[in-house]
C-alpha cells in the first residue's frame, strides 16, 4: 500500500510539475493559492520519488527487477520536480527547469519513461479484455452483487 | 561449440541445441501490437509480486510476476527495439541465448500457472498471462515446452482427448454409467447418449472423468435428465481440455478446439456445454474463436451457466437440506478471473447447500489454487506447485468448511493434494456433484 499511494503522489506531483512547465512556457501568472497547491504537490511527487527510488536499491526484490534506467528515468524526473518546485520561489531558475524538461522529453524514447505514451493503449486493451468478458466491471453483475 | 546453458539444458533433458535463432524468429513473429505495449510498458514497479501466490508462498523474488515479465521484456527489448539493440546495459536488454531459454522454462514454465491475478492486479494493465504465453509459444516453436505437458498435448492430437482413452473404452464406460443411471432412476431410455443428432447441447467433459470420477459424469447426467434437457456426448471428440493454451502452441489449441466445435456441427447441436473445467472454457470460449478465426454459429456456455439458467426456469428443484456440511468455493482463475463467470456458481450453492461461507479473497480476485498452468501435467515442478497451494490452504482452513466446491477439475485434483499435504480434513466436490445431491427428483 505505501508504494501504490508513493505511486500515485508521484504521478500526481509529476502532473503538477507538466501544470507548472506549462504556466512557466506561456508566462500566464496563477493566484497565490494555486501555486502553493501545485508546489505542495510536486514535493509531494518528489519525495515519493525518492522513496520509490531509495526502495528500489534498498530491497533485493526490487533490485533484482530493476535495470539502470530504472535508476536514471526516477533520477530525471526528481531533478525535473525539484527544478520545477525551486522556479516556483526563484525565477531565475527557468532555463534550469526548461534545459531539464529537453533532456527529459529526448529521454523518453529511449528509457521506461515511454510509458507514459504506451499506458493509454495498455489500459485500454486491459478495458477490453476484462470488460468483454464481464469480468471487471460488468453492471449486471455488480447488481447481481448487490442483490444477494 | 558448447554455449554456457547447454549442459543444464542437458541435464534436463529438454534439448541437447537449443534452435535460439529459430526461437527469437518465432518470438518476432508473435509479438503484435498488443503485446509490444505490454512489454514496452512495465515501469518495474514491483506491485504485481503481493497478487502472485508463488511469491506470497515462497519469498522466492524470481517467483514476482515482474521478474518474470522482465525476462521476456529483456528479449523484446535486445532484438526489437532501438535502445535496447544500442544501449542494451542501460535497458536491461539480453541476448536469446541458451541460458536464456533455460531461465525462459524454468520461470515461465515452473514458476507460474498463468492465473492473470497479477493481471488484474498490474497498475499499468499489462497483459502479464498473454506476455508468459508468448515465452511460452517461443519454447513451444523450439520444442523446449516440459516434456510431460507436451505429452498431454500430443496425446490429445493423437487420440481426441488428453488421457489417451480409447474410444472403446470410452463407449463402455458411457454404457456401464448409462445402465446404472437406467436402474436408479427407473428409466429404460438413453441417460447418457452418445452422437444423439439434432439436440439441444453438446456436453463436453474433462477425460479425467471418465477415467477417475465417472460419478461426476453421472451427477451431470442425472440433473440432465431431471431438467428433461436434450443432448448428447460425442463418440470422438468430447475432451473439454485445450493444454494447447498452456504449451503455447497455437497450432495444437486450433486443432484441438477446432475438433470441438465441429462436433458440434455435425451433430446438429444448438448449443456446446463445456463441463467443469476452468481452463477449458477459456480456450473454448474466449480463445478458440481468435485461432479459429471466426466465430461460432451456436451458443459455448458453461455448465454453471447451464444449471443456474436450470434453477432459474425451474426446471430443476433442490432441497439444500440434503447438503448439510459447511461449504465453502474455490473460484478456478480462469473460470472466473478470466472467463467472467463468477455469480452463477454462488446463486447455485446457495439453493443446494444450507451452509455457504465465502473464503477470502474471492471471486475475480481469488488466489490461485495452484493446479493451473498445466502444472498438474508438469510433475518436475509438483514441489513449487504444493508450496505455492500453501495460499488456499491457508484461505480454506479458515472459513472452517467441510466441504469445498469448485467447478474444475484440475483444481478438484489440486485441492485433493493440497488437501492431503495440509491436512485440511476437507472433501472436494463439482458443483454438478454438490447440485446432484440436492435434487428433488419426480417420483
Amino acid at each position: 500500500m505505501p508504494t501504490f499511494v508513493g505511486g500515485i503522489l508521484y504521478h500526481a506531483g509529476i502532473f503538477a510539475a507538466a501544470l507548472n512547465l506549462l504556466l512557466v512556457v506561456t508566462h500566464v501568472t496563477v493566484p497565490p493559492a494555486v501555486v502553493l497547491a501545485l508546489r505542495s504537490l510536486m514535493l509531494a511527487g518528489l519525495v515519493s520519488g525518492v522513496a520509490l527510488l531509495v526502495k528500489r536499491l534498498a530491497l533485493p526484490k526490487m533490485r533484482i527487477i530493476s535495470t539502470p534506467d530504472d535508476i536514471i528515468a526516477n533520477v530525471m524526473v526528481d531533478l525535473f520536480l525539484v527544478l520545477s518546485i525551486a522556479t516556483t520561489m526563484m525565477v531565475t531558475l527557468e532555463p534550469w527547469l526548461l534545459g531539464s524538461t529537453i533532456l527529459l522529453l529526448l529521454y523518453i524514447p529511449i528509457g521506461k519513461i515511454r510509458h507514459c505514451v504506451f499506458f493509454f493503449y495498455t489500459r485500454i486493451v486491459f478495458g477490453m479484455l476484462f470488460g468483454r468478458r464481464g469480468v471487471n466491471p460488468h453492471p449486471a453483475q455488480e447488481s447481481q452483487r448487490a442483490a444477494r | 561449440m558448447t554455449k554456457p546453458g547447454d549442459a543444464n539444458l542437458k541435464k534436463s533433458g529438454l534439448s541437447d541445441a537449443p534452435d535460439v535463432a529459430g526461437g527469437r524468429q518465432a518470438f518476432r513473429r508473435l509479438v503484435d501490437s498488443r503485446l509490444a505495449a505490454s512489454l514496452n510498458s512495465c515501469v518495474h514497479c514491483g506491485l504485481c509480486a503481493d497478487s502472485c501466490h508463488y511469491y506470497l508462498a515462497t519469498g522466492d523474488i524470481k517467483a514476482q510476476p515482474a521478474f518474470k515479465v522482465g525476462l521476456v521484456q529483456s528479449v523484446f527489448r535486445r532484438y526489437q527495439t532501438m535502445p535496447g539493440r544500442l544501449f542494451p546495459a542501460l535497458t536491461g536488454a539480453r541476448d536469446f541465448d541458451p541460458t536464456m531459454a533455460e531461465e525462459w522454462i524454468d520461470s515461465l514454465f515452473g514458476l507460474c500457472s498463468m492465473c492473470s491475478r497479477c493481471t488484474l492486479n498490474c497498475t499499468v494493465g499489462l497483459d502479464i498471462s498473454r506476455i508468459v504465453r508468448a515465452g511460452r509459444s517461443t519454447l513451444a516453436a523450439m520444442k523446449l515446452v516440459p516434456s510431460e505437458l507436451q505429452a498431454t498435448v500430443d496425446t490429445a492430437i493423437q487420440s481426441g482427448n488428453n488421457m489417451g482413452i480409447t474410444k472403446t473404452e470410452w463407449l463402455e464406460t458411457a454404457e456401464w454409467l448409462n445402465e446404472e443411471l437406467q436402474q436408479e432412476l427407473s428409466s429404460s431410455e438413453p441417460l447418457l447418449p452418445i452422437d444423439r443428432p439434432n439436440v439441444n447441447v453438446l456436453y463436453a467433459v474433462n477425460p479425467r472423468e471418465v477415467k477417475f470420477f465417472p460419478l461426476s459424469l453421472m451427477a451431470a447426467a442425472r440433473i440432465f435428465h431431471a431438467a428433461g434437457e436434450s443432448w448428447t456426448f460425442s463418440a470422438d471428440y468430447y475432451d473439454v481440455t485445450n493444454y494447447g493454451l498452456f504449451n503455447g502452441d497455437n497450432r495444437a489449441a486450433t486443432i484441438i478446439s477446432g475438433r470441438l466445435q465441429e462436433s458440434v456441427r455435425s451433430l446438429k447441436c444448438r448449443k456446446l456445454v463445456l463441463g467443469e473445467c476452468g481452463h477449458g472454457y477459456v480456450a473454448n470460449r474466449w480463445e478458440a474463436p481468435e485461432w479459429l478465426g471466426r466465430t461460432p454459429e451456436f451458443e459455448i456456455t458453461s455448465i454453471v451457466q447451464l444449471l443456474a439458467e436450470y434453477l432459474r426456469q425451474g426446471r430443476i428443484k433442490l432441497d439444500r437440506s440434503k447438503n448439510t456440511k459447511r461449504v465453502t468455493l474455490h473460484d478456478p482463475c480462469n473460470l472466473v478471473r478470466m472467463g467472467g463467470v463468477i455469480e452463477e456458481q454462488r446463486f447455485i450453492l446457495a439453493r443446494a447447500v444450507s451452509d455457504f461461507v465465502e473464503m477470502y479473497p474471492n471471486r475475480e480476485n481469488n488466489f490461485c489454487c495452484g493446479g493451473g498452468g498445466g502444472q498438474l501435467s508438469m510433475t518436475r515442478y509438483a514441489k513449487r506447485r504444493l508450496e505455492a497451494g500453501k495460499i488456499k490452504a491457508e484461505q480454506i482452513r479458515k472459513t472452517g468448511a467441510k466441504v469445498v466446491a469448485t467447478p474444475c477439475h484440475n483444481c478438484v485434483d489440486q485441492l485433493s493434494e493440497l488437501n492431503k499435504e495440509y491436512k485440511l480434513g476437507v472433501e472436494i466436490k463439482t458443483i454438478a456433484e454438490i447440485v446432484s445431491d440436492a435434487l428433488v427428483l419426480k417420483s
